[in-house]
């Protein structure tokens, strides 16, 4: 319709139209519904009596893809892949926790957490179509960021992680919610400021948020922080021999600190992780378990997995969080776990390009430290599994188990989908400029 | 369903729920490599649909984002929505100047711009009214350089729109 507006001839507007409108998603979209719909009425069928929750999702989930991006379509012009993508991630959540274990209990509760989930997601949407990056109101954040990352101290568990923080029934990961709000804050601080001594600030909080973490002994995600703090003050300013100098600091400091870490009060873990990962099946640490079960999950599903339901990843411990992959590659099979990882790359690759097609500097890095956050986690999780890396103990983005890694996750993906509405949006303007002679603009 | 037949079903299903975790995957391969070529052929199809000319946008500080616009004949630059290129976070006035592109020049007009100055070449020199910018002037407005090149028509153009001369106001003639 517009584009017959645009030119009346018709060649012309059909050509247009290939030019503005982009890959049909159609295929995608019945592909990803039909596989949350297949596997859930499959797992319907797992306990012999029909389980009527599994049923429900097993329409619920595929309905709620559907709607879910009608209603975002309605209003911004979203990259649709990236967001099919994304709950095609989520729903691999609810399937794989259904299928592993034998309680309903866990799916049941991560289907809830998709809700709330999906409200992050439209948050994450509004947060670059808002903000510009200039607004004061992001850096007087900063220290109630800093304070919501000290809550574990005043909530602690009864375990030994000191990272999360219960309330009632209900318990959360403050470093999880606020990896989004790191990566809003760096984005504003290294896209508006032009000088060192502007940065300064921006480093300080985020050095500070990398210290609380050390001291909770949540290192993998004081890893996964730092490693973005860097990446973005890199592509922020372009100061890349100092972010070398500072990487390289920061190495020989952790060489130094796990070489004394057996010496270090509450942190003599780190030596033991890393001679297990060095050598897992020696059996000198009866940690070594979980690797060793988790390795032999990975191997165990072949090229086309166990079959859904019919794997013993519950054997492995933690396997909802931190070994979510072994039950992928379980359940699964390795050609679908290496095509979760091309669409973790994928992922990565739009919002790269997203990044690159901004128009402006905030939301060029505002998408590009989304993307760097979720495949770096992605690869640090991956590689942790298959015992490439020693296991850090962070999750799977949209995968694993637990409602803060979600909902960080979804903040995340919806900042990037905001960044890539506006990209479309631009993209029309200039467009409808260029052949009605007058500009629109947003 | 008994157990048994459960493993059956579930076997079974092994094959067509990898080929659909690969069909995903590889869809959106296809899909993002599509829509890459798009965005470079959007660039050409912008020169049948009134583009003449590749505006280029640095932050004068070099350490900002640079931009590419594709322009067409006429119009004014400023960072506004009332402007027809937009150029925003670089200290434009909403309507900062406006210009026209004749004979492969560009011609600027302050609008509410009071701060426009030559660099490279032609540094130093007085701005009286209008100014004339030839491909590769760079002209620094605000805190951004801005600098043009003028496309290249394709030899055999069938859209009527490049046959058209628009007034500075944006009327045919």
């Amino acid at each position: 319709m517009i584009f017959s507006r645009l030119s009346k001839n018709r060649k012309e507007a059909e050509g247009l139209r290939r030019l503005l409108v982009r890959t049909d998603e159609r295929p995608l979209e019945y592909a990803v519904m039909g596989f949350q719909a297949a596997c859930l009425i499959l797992l319907s069928l797992k306990d012999g009596a029909l389980d009527t929750f599994t049923l429900a999702m097993a329409f619920a989930l595929p309905i709620g893809t559907f709607l879910g991006l009608k209603l975002i379509a309605r209003f911004w012009p979203v990259d649709r892949q990236m967001y099919l993508l994304t709950m095609f991630l989520c729903s691999l959540s609810v399937i794989l926790l259904r299928a592993v274990f034998k309680s309903t209990a866990k799916a049941e509760t991560q289907a809830l957490y998709l809700l709330p989930g999906f409200a992050a997601l439209l948050i994450g949407i509004a947060v670059p179509r808002l903000f510009t990056g200039r607004e004061v109101i992001i850096k007087l954040a900063m220290p109630l960021f800093a304070a919501l990352m000290l809550l574990p101290f005043g909530f602690t568990t009864s375990s030994a992680a000191r990272s999360w923080v219960r309330l009632g029934s209900m318990q959360f990961q403050p470093s999880e919610l606020l990896k989004p709000a790191l990566v809003l804050v760096l984005a504003s601080g290294f896209s508006w400021e032009r000088k060192l001594k502007g940065w300064i600030a921006y480093m300080i909080f985020g050095a500070s948020l990398c210290a609380i973490l050390l001291v909770q002994r949540d290192l993998g995600a004081m890893l996964l922080y730092f490693m973005l703090i860097m990446a973005m003050f890199t592509a922020g300013t372009g100061k890349w021999r100092l972010s070398l100098l500072a990487i390289l600091i920061a190495a020989g400091l952790g060489v130094l600190f796990v070489s004394v870490s057996d010496r270090v009060e509450g942190f003599g873990y780190i030596a033991t992780r890393i001679d297990i990962w060095k050598s897992p099946f020696s059996g000198k640490h009866e940690e070594s378990r979980q690797i060793v079960q988790g390795l032999m999950s990975v191997s165990s599903g072949g090229l086309f997995g166990a079959g859904l339901g019919l794997s013993y990843a519950r054997k492995v411990a933690v396997v909802g969080s931190d070994y979510i992959f072994a039950a992928v590659c379980e359940e699964f099979g390795m050609l679908f776990a290496l095509a979760v990882i091309l669409i973790y790359a994928l992922l990565a690759v739009l919002g790269m390009r997203q990044a690159m097609n901004a128009r402006s500097r905030f939301h060029a890095l505002l998408a590009f430290g989304c993307a760097f956050e979720i495949f770096s986690q992605m690869l640090l999780i991956v590689s942790g599994n298959l015992n490439i890396l020693p296991l850090t103990g962070v999750t799977l983005p949209f995968v694993s188990e637990g409602g803060s890694s979600l909902m960080g996750s979804m903040l995340m993906m919806g900042m990037m989908l905001g960044v890539s509405s506006i990209n479309a949006q631009d993209e029309y303007d200039d467009l409808m400029r260029l052949t009605s002679g007058r500009g629109r603009g947003r | 369903m008994s157990p048994e037949t459960y493993e059956k079903a579930a076997v079974l299903m092994r094959y067509p729920l990898a080929v659909a975790g690969l069909f995903i995957a590889l869809r959106a391969l296809y899909m993002t490599v599509k829509d890459g070529y798009r965005a470079g052929k959007l660039r050409q199809g912008e020169l049948r649909y009134g583009a003449v000319a590749m505006l280029t946008v640095v932050p004068a500080d070099k350490r900002g984002k640079a931009q590419k616009l594709p322009v067409g004949r006429n119009g004014c630059i400023g960072s506004s929505t009332r402007s027809d290129v937009r150029i925003k976070g670089m200290g434009l006035k909403s309507r900062h100047f406006d210009y026209e592109i004749r004979s492969s020049q560009m011609h600027i007009s302050p609008v509410a711009a009071d701060d426009l100055s030559l660099l490279g070449k032609r540094a130093g020199e007085e701005i009286r009214g209008t100014l004339v910018l030839s491909p590769g002037d760079k002209l620094l407005a605000g805190k951004a350089v801005i600098s043009f090149q003028m496309l290249k028509l394709p030899k055999s153009s069938t859209s009527p729109m490049n046959s058209k001369v628009y007034s500075a106001k944006g009327k045919r003639e």
